[in-house]
Parts: structure tokens; sequence; C-alpha cells
């Protein structure tokens, strides 16, 4: 139970899960490429992007390359605390 | 939160960041690339006796010079014509770090084009083959660590080919390019298709 208040709830959801841990390896990530990769529809990403750009564990950079709008996104050092710390959790419960 | 769910979500994690490590190679225009390499000795018998013919140019320095150029055009009109695709770009990975690393393709293919036209200039064509062999194992090994073990494992065969094209220059047989040349098409047709199979 204890472990179950630990974790970090923006995390620990299953979507926010996979894009967290994809743009930490990445540094940074456009819409297109990480939609495509994590298998994501537009409603996911807006939903979830929106919950990680509300709590700055991510942020967004909007662009124009070519003349066509481009969004990237990176998670910030407080995103990559908060994940390391979840992670840790995660590493705990299974060491029991 | 159960162990067992621990454990469920930690794979899911590694199954992401596994995935950001790979690269988007297009198995498509390698095919494209192995079937026009197919059709170079076709190519060459066909322009035997044309201007691209061996009796029109006697310097074989111009001669291996003119066959790159020309080759260059036809592979890229034919690939822009029947490989049309929306990334331009034969590869591309969504991780910065990667993107930086193999960037070192685009040094590795100029100096590979450079050693040719040395090679061609100083008089030392019969060489081009293997070079081009060594350059491309090089080239493919680098990419088959992002991809798959096939490419990976053709790229080693360039290598041990090349060294064997160098020993086998000193044997001067005519038809020896035709036998690697094949090689190379139908290889690059196995990587497409591999690649092809493991795309999303």
């Amino acid at each position: 139970m204890d472990s179950l208040i630990q974790l970090d709830e923006v995390i620990h959801q299953p979507v926010r899960t996979r894009i967290i841990a994809y743009l930490i390896n990445c540094t940074e990530c456009d819409y297109t490429t990480l939609k495509k990769t994590l298998g994501l529809t537009d409603g996911h990403m807006s939903t979830h992007m929106k919950v990680l750009i509300a709590k700055e564990y991510v942020s967004m950079t909007k662009q124009f390359v070519k003349n066509k709008p481009k969004t990237t996104y990176k998670v910030t050092d407080l995103g990559k605390e908060n994940f390391k710390n979840y992670l840790d959790t995660l590493k705990r419960i299974i060491e029991g | 939160m159960e162990k067992n769910e621990a454990i469920q979500q930690i794979e899911s994690i590694t199954e992401v960041i596994e995935s950001g490590n790979k690269i988007f190679f297009s198995g498509k225009k390698l095919i494209g690339w192995g079937i026009l390499l197919l059709l170079i000795p076709i190519i060459e018998y066909v322009t035997q006796g044309m201007t691209f013919g061996y009796q029109y140019l006697s310097n074989p320095a111009v001669n291996i010079i003119v066959h790159i150029f020309v080759y260059y055009v036809i592979f890229n009109l034919i690939i822009k014509i029947f490989c049309r695709s929306k990334t331009k770009k034969v590869f591309k990975s969504s991780n910065t770090v990667m993107k930086k690393a193999l960037a070192v393709h685009t040094p590795i293919i100029y100096t590979m084009f450079a050693t040719i036209v040395v090679l061609s200039l100083i008089g030392q064509g019969v060489l081009v083959f293997p070079v081009v062999f060594l350059f491309l194992g090089i080239l493919f090994n680098l990419f088959g660590r992002f991809t798959n073990n096939t490419v990976l494992n053709i790229s080693w065969s360039y290598i041990i080919l090349g060294l064997v094209y160098l020993v086998l220059t000193t044997l001067s047989l005519n038809y020896l390019w035709l036998i690697f040349m094949i090689y190379l098409g139908v290889t690059y047709i196995i990587m497409g298709i591999s690649i092809k199979n493991t795309e999303r």
C-alpha cells in the first residue's frame, strides 16, 4: 500500500509512462515521430501531453520548419528527476 | 502495486527505450538499389557499343569517373521516380545522440567516392571494387547495429569479401566484378526485405 502512495501519479499511467520514457531516451522529439513510434492517437497525444506540460514534466516548443509547423517536446529537469524517482520506487517494489 | 506489475512496468519502459534506439531505415529504397545494382551488368553489356563503352574511353581513370557519374545520375533519377516516400532520407532516428553518431555516414560516403577517384587517377582502378566493398561493410556495420542482425551479418560479409577481392585482383579475372556486383545487388534486396519485415 505504501508503494502505491509513493508512485508518481502523473507518470504512473501507461501512456504517459511510455511518452516520458521515450522522451528521456531521445532527449527531444517531434509530435509526429512520438505519435507514430509509440502507436498513439491524436486523442492520446492531446490528453496526456496536456497533463505532462501542465505538471511541467515536459516542455513544448512550436516552430516553423520550411513553412510547416513543427511541435517538439522535451523532458524538463523536474520530469527527469521524477522519472528517476519513479524507477527507484519500482525497483524497491521488485526487491520487496 | 504488486511485484509482478512493477516488473511488467519496467519491461514496458525498457521496450520503449529500445524502440527509440532503432533507426528507421528505408527497406523499400534498399530493395530499389539492389535491383538497380543487378541491372548494372546488363547496362554495361548494352552500352558496350555506345559512347559509354570501353573502346571510346581509352583512359581508365576517365572511364571509371564517367561510369560513376552516369550511374549516379541513373540511380538518382530512378529512385526519385519510383521510390516516392514522405521522407527523403534513407534513414532517420528520433534519438538526437544517435543522429549525431550516425552522421558519420556522410564522411564515410565522401571518403569512399574520393578514394575511388584517386585510385582511378593513379591507375589503380582495379582496386576500386574491393575498396567499395570495404567502405560499404563499415557503413552497413554501423547501420546494422541499430536495425537488425541480417544487415550486421551482411556488412561483415562485405568486409571479408572486400579483403578477398583485394587478393583476387592479382589474378586479373575479367568477370570477377560481375560476381561481386550480383552479390551486392542480391544482399541489398535481402537487407531491404528484412528491414521491411521489421518495420511497424
